[in-house]
């Protein structure tokens, strides 16, 4: 008995609903415009309305290039200077000519695995012989490297963002000819990254670089090195305009046949400015200028002890 | 195979994981959308370079073999929600309705 009247409100159920749809598409039968008439079809007999036929996006392609002012991404969660561009000038002081070049060139890979680990290979070059001839430099840099998170918390908060990489020198001045293995380590806290108001990334890493240039400094440089970089975006007020500021110090904790070991800091201050609308895509030439402070020694960069004001141009290309 | 109304969904779910002071998912489309930029709602680069673990295995669980893993190097250049959206397309080969990503 309960069956049957299970069945029956289903059957006259259907009925009444059968009945709906058959007044409202007698209704579509009014509608001349065949779009129109062919959507009030599908409304009334409930139909979903066909997906519109959609774009393919190409995946990401298995090497791309890119060019930067350093050729390695030990830097990369620095908002700032990731975004970089290769530096060149020219000057003439005292009748001597002199140039710097900062210039990176890096091919990077698709990532490896679901944890994200990219490779990448590098060229660096950089020179700089505006100074006396005693403080020339010309380092010429080629190395190999892959970079992921290392470590996370489980809600994200902590992440350690790390690179390796190994890396081939040839110094057209110095005796800093050899070969490096170095391990750098970004800390990543959400609260510290959120650039409200500020970018804050402590970093540490380790140096073990065996130099063959000839000489007293050939065997091994074994070194380590804590720094932190501070960006302040000011995009909401001017775009493309950003101050930054780095700190590291270096230190050898062993060095071969007697050598002094280095123990040196270095800051450096900068603002910058990009001529173009970061946010315009389109734009693929990006002319910028920086003005920025350098004080101390920046060992990993191969730099001397400095205390100058620099002012670059320079031309980054998307 | 996925749907890109489900794909899109997890790329936010995504983003608001790192997105620690905002709600992006319960604030979409009323104050969130594809254009708004990822520095605004905090996820800045340091942070887009540690998401590639997290972005992998949600669009590895949805999306299956068909997923194209992504690292920091691919991530930290996008600038906005649609960015996110429109790279997980790619690498999960679900196609761009017209009109989208909003």
């Amino acid at each position: 008995m309960r069956i049957a009247f299970v069945a029956g409100l289903v059957f006259w159920s259907s009925v009444a609903i059968a009945g709906d749809q058959k007044v409202a598409t007698d209704a579509c039968l009014s509608i001349t415009d065949d779009a129109k008439r062919l959507a009030c079809y599908d409304n009334a007999l409930m139909r979903e309305k066909p997906e519109a036929p959609g774009t393919k996006v190409d995946a990401i392609p298995t090497v791309r290039f890119r060019v930067l002012q350093r050729g390695d991404y030990d830097n990369f969660a620095k908002a700032d200077v990731t975004a970089k561009p290769g530096t060149f000038d020219f000057q003439r002081k005292d009748g001597q000519d002199g140039s710097r070049v900062q210039l990176g060139v890096i091919a990077v890979g698709s990532a490896l695995n679901d944890a994200g680990w990219q490779p990448f290979g590098s060229f660096a070059w950089n020179r700089d012989t505006t100074g006396d001839a005693t403080k020339r430099k010309d380092l010429r840099d080629a190395g190999i490297g892959v970079t992921g998170t290392l470590l996370q918390s489980d809600d994200f908060e902590w992440s350690l963002h790390s690179t390796m990489r190994i890396r081939h020198r040839q110094d057209l001045y110095g005796a800093k000819d050899g070969n490096a293995f170095g391990i750098h380590g970004n800390v990543v806290k959400l609260g510290w990254v959120d650039a409200k108001p500020v970018i804050f990334v402590p970093y540490i890493g380790i140096l073990l670089d065996t130099r063959n240039g000839g000489g007293a400094t050939n065997g091994n440089w074994n070194s380590a090195y804590v720094g932190t970089t501070l960006t302040v975006p000011l995009s909401n007020w001017t775009r493309g305009l950003s101050i930054s500021g780095m700190f590291e110090r270096f230190h050898d904790y062993s060095v071969p046949n007697g050598q002094l070991k280095r123990s040196a800091s270095s800051v450096s201050p900068s603002v910058s400015y990009e001529f173009t609308d970061p946010e315009n895509k389109m734009v693929k030439w990006r002319p910028s200028i920086s003005l920025s402070r350098q004080i101390g020694e920046d060992v990993r960069a191969g730099g001397n002890q400095e205390n100058k004001t620099v002012l670059s141009f320079g031309l980054k290309y998307n | 195979m996925v749907t890109y109304v489900e794909l899109k969904d997890a790329v936010i779910g995504v983003i608001d994981d790192f997105a620690k002071k905002d709600d992006i998912t319960g604030g979409y489309g009323p104050k969130y959308s594809a254009k708004t930029k990822l520095d605004k709602i905090g996820v800045t680069e340091p942070v887009r370079a540690v998401m590639p673990k997290r972005f992998n295995k949600v669009m590895r669980d949805l999306v299956g073999t068909a997923w194209k893993p992504v690292g920091s190097i691919d991530l930290v250049p996008k600038e906005t929600i649609a960015d996110m959206i429109t790279i997980a397309c790619g690498q999960s080969g679900v196609l761009l309705p017209q009109g989208e990503p909003t």
